[in-house]
């Protein structure tokens, strides 16, 4: 009996032993897997840092336009790669933010140049702007290199990289004490302004389009009563919840179930946003119908006239985008969204933030060339089927004036959109259109 | 079976990345580049703000979003989700465990079709939990339900 126990005490010793073997060299595995990824990615970041330094370097002394531009294409090439890198660390974000930002514009920087500049020269101040950046990446790409000689990063461990909370903050850490640093260092240099969606001043754009009076919490509550009446058709009487502090200063409500939230702006009292929380399971609308309620509910409100621009059935809500038209141009960057609900016609939800952001008094050139001159300046492979006005978004900072042409591709099922400048008859930009996959696009 | 499975990942990430490279907005007006990602969005709302009010759960779909143009953040949606340490349920797997309702697919549609109640926030946390104090020095835009907006 005694021996029958020590056999099955035994096998069950074995046993155990072979599984935590298997377990330990899992986990081995696993953990080798995960700091080679992490080495990986750093020496990556390094080589990409280094090449981006270079090629800074390359523009700042060649006399070649070719060259330049090579060396700007580069630049872009190396210091998105970088960033993409960076934030593969296994860093808390405070470390990272201001890096990232660094190479995001430096990348961003490089390809606004490459497009202003094609063909021409750089300017002087291009020129200044392009030293102080290579200064920079030369003091990060050293930078990177301390970290890796003084932490072996190849050598570390998953241990060594775990989260951040879980480390001794007395002791020193190389490879995280090496990023704040550069992080800090960072913090110095004065951020890059330019026009490009990654420079310093996008995140703070003042809105353009909030005019009027501010207004009291007690007419902004009238206000946010009065439009969720007309969205749903039955009085709501919604509660003040807290003061929005965003770019566009609001008062926030909800309604007692706390199933629709609206925001109305302190300044002129303009509905910025509201959503509705409701699962909608059937469809018993007309788009036509639901089309019609959308219409008339912005109607109420005090916008100038718009048109739909673009609309989309899925999931038993419709979303319909509008756009105010000014001299026959449809104004793309100040755009107001509805969702209406498909099972009984009333609004869901709005959205007029893009209006309040972008809209402003606009002087719309005379087109140069007209929709048939545009439309003869498409490729041969592509035959026109609509063509209108439109003011696009050009860069961050500047619009322009274009037709938009909608084209399809000869003998294929394929479309695309193509604009080009009213006023230079240049393509200036191509747009796939992606076959709809969700949903019906019903304009 | 393991090996097979890295491979259809690698396989779906080089796919995705591939879509996202060539992938253009159909229209200034239409649809945009973030709709092929409406289930990573879903599960990161159902994951993050499940038991949120609907409005915070628009809410962190758009604080992600604002994080992929933002220049201190990955670039794509996925790089955003997948950054370490960035959200905690992706770190301990939640997301993948959790399905999405109707409603976090809701506020993933929402928040791709731009509906932003955080005006451009880049963080949000819960405040009741312990929290990187560097946090609270970012200028807070809102509260909703228990997570605190700021940019």
């Amino acid at each position: 009996m005694q021996r029958l126990t020590y056999v099955v005490l035994g096998i069950l010793i074995l046993a155990l032993a072979f599984f935590s073997y298997n377990q330990y060299s899992a986990r081995q595995t696993a953990e080798v897997g995960l700091s080679n990824q992490y080495a990986r990615a750093f020496f990556e970041l390094t080589s990409s840092v280094n090449s981006a330094t270079a090629n800074l370097g390359k523009v700042l002394v060649s006399k070649s336009d070719v060259q330049t531009a090579q060396s700007l294409a580069q630049i872009t090439r190396d210091a998105f790669n970088a960033q993409a890198y960076l934030t593969n660390m296994p860093l808390p974000q405070s470390m990272l933010v201001r890096t990232s930002e660094f190479l995001n514009q430096l990348g961003d920087y490089s390809l606004s140049l490459s497009r202003a500049t094609a063909g021409s020269a750089l300017t002087d101040e291009n020129r200044k702007m392009l030293e102080e950046l290579f200064e920079n990446a030369r003091s990060l790409s050293n930078q990177l290199e301390e970290i890796q000689t003084r932490a072996e990063v190849g050598k570390l461990t998953w241990k060594d990289l775990r989260d951040e909370s879980q480390r001794d903050p007395a002791k020193a850490d190389p490879f995280s004490d090496g990023f704040q640093v550069i992080s800090d260092d960072l913090s110095r240099v004065p951020a890059l302004v330019y026009d490009g969606p990654f420079s310093a001043d996008v995140q703070n754009t003042a809105p353009k389009g909030l005019k009027g009076d501010e207004i009291s919490k007690e007419e902004a509550e009238r206000i946010a009563e009065q439009v969720i009446n007309q969205a749903t058709g039955r009085k709501v009487d919604l509660r003040f919840v807290e003061d929005v502090k965003g770019l566009i200063p609001a008062y926030g409500f909800e309604s007692p179930e706390r199933d629709i939230y609206i925001d109305i702006s302190k300044i002129g009292g303009m509905v910025t946003q509201f959503v509705t929380a409701r699962d909608i399971d059937k469809t018993q609308v007309s788009l036509e119908e639901a089309t019609n309620n959308a219409i008339e509910f912005l109607q109420k409100q005090n916008w100038p006239s718009l048109d739909i621009t673009y609309s989309l059935a899925e999931d038993h809500t419709l979303l319909l985008n509008f756009a105010p038209i000014q001299d026959g141009a449809v104004l793309y960057p100040d755009l107001i969204k509805v969702v209406v609900a498909l099972d009984n016609g009333q609004i869901l939800a709005q959205d007029s933030l893009s209006y309040i952001m972008n809209h402003q008094e606009r002087t719309i050139p005379k087109p140069i060339f007209s929709a048939k001159e545009a439309e003869a300046e498409l490729s041969d492979n592509l035959e026109p089927i609509s063509t209108k006005l439109a003011v696009i978004p050009r860069t961050t900072r500047t619009e322009a004036l274009c037709y938009e042409i909608k084209a399809r591709l000869k003998g294929r099922d394929e479309e695309f959109i193509v604009y080009v400048d009213a006023l230079t008859g240049q393509e200036v930009n191509i747009l796939y259109v992606v076959p709809g996959t969700n949903g019906t696009l019903t304009l | 079976m393991r090996r097979i499975l890295h491979v259809a990942f690698l396989a779906a990430i080089l796919a995705l990345s591939a879509f996202l490279f060539f992938w253009q907005p159909s229209s200034y007006a239409g649809p945009n580049q973030y709709s092929g990602y409406v289930d990573l969005i879903a599960r990161v709302i159902a994951a993050e703000a499940q038991g949120e009010p609907f409005e915070g759960q628009v809410a962190v779909g758009a604080v992600l979003l604002n994080r992929v143009k933002h220049s201190g953040f990955p670039n794509t949606v996925p790089g955003v989700v997948y950054q370490p340490h960035a959200f905690e349920s992706v770190t301990n797997g939640l997301i993948w465990q959790r399905t999405p309702s109707q409603t976090a697919y809701n506020a993933a549609r929402n928040a791709i079709n731009g509906w932003d109640p955080t005006y451009g926030c880049i963080f949000f946390w819960n405040p009741s939990k312990p929290v990187n104090s560097w946090i609270w020095s970012r200028p807070i835009v809102r509260w909703i339900g228990n997570h605190v907006f700021a940019r």
